[in-house]
């Protein structure tokens, strides 16, 4: 399973060790707290998410 | 309800990131002090014996908390259900366990809001008279500038400074100060969600 992981803020939030910009949206392989999360369920989606099949 | 004859033994507080929500932070805090900025004003003594009164411009608000957290942030600041420490404020947030907190040069803007009332509402809730009374003391787009530990008196006690100017650079206010109670009917409108562009 993999997670749209989206930090909601106006400014920089870490995560361990990774670092989001404000409103800055990763996939990640867990859904961490305190940030929007969508999981993509579709392999479909995930090639979207990386600009489709190019 | 009868008016209340003082505002005593307990408050809300609520601090806010910028497109977080408002999470409260009463449940570690012992003491709050709201140092409202001085519109002080000069005394210029002219040769005739008068006065003349030059105004100096609004100091800073500064608001300062006694609080005991036991974290050294709160995880998942953007949508927490209650505060859990300070020097996150100060620095940048982390929202995973371990929480890390390095000294940085970040500077990020937080509101924080302070309310007394008889009505069973947060901090940054509505409250309609004349059923409940509340006074609510507001300070948007401040930042953390100081949170010191002590372990003085055997207890792990942080003091906490938060420090706002009296308006952006337009003149608009970032202070405000509410209340509503009485006989007819009105509203503290709840605050607005904290962004960027909304103050309160």
């Amino acid at each position: 399973m993999k997670y749209k992981v989206t930090n909601p803020l106006e400014q920089t939030v870490k995560c361990g060790k990774l670092v989001f910009a404000p409103k800055e949206t990763k996939v990640l392989e867990f859904a961490p707290e305190g940030f929007n999360i969508e999981k993509i369920e579709q392999t479909e989606q995930l090639k979207n998410l990386k600009g489709g099949n190019k | 309800m009868a008016i209340p004859d003082t505002w005593s033994e307990v408050a809300k507080i609520c601090i806010a990131a910028q497109s977080g929500v408002d999470v409260p932070f009463e449940a570690i805090t012992e003491t709050v002090d709201i140092d409202i900025g001085d519109k002080d004003f000069d005394v210029i003594s002219t040769l005739s014996g008068g006065r003349l009164v030059k105004f100096s411009p609004q100091e800073p608000t500064t608001i300062t908390l006694e609080a005991y957290p036991v974290a050294a942030g709160t995880e998942g600041l953007a949508s927490a259900t209650a505060g859990t420490g300070f020097f996150d404020l100060m620095n940048t947030l982390d929202n995973t366990q371990p929480i890390v907190v390095l000294a940085d040069r970040t500077r990020t803007k937080y509101r924080m809001c302070i309310m007394w009332t008889d009505a069973n509402v947060d901090a940054e809730a509505q409250v309609i008279a004349p059923t409940n009374f509340a006074t609510r003391v507001v300070a948007a787009d401040g930042y953390f500038t100081s949170v010191k530990p002590s372990f003085t008196d055997g207890v792990l006690k942080f003091t906490v400074t938060f420090k706002v100017p009296p308006f952006d650079s337009s003149g608009t206010a970032y202070v405000k100060v509410e209340s509503v109670g009485g006989a007819t009917t009105a509203t503290l409108t709840a605050l607005a969600s904290y962004t960027s562009t909304v103050k309160y």
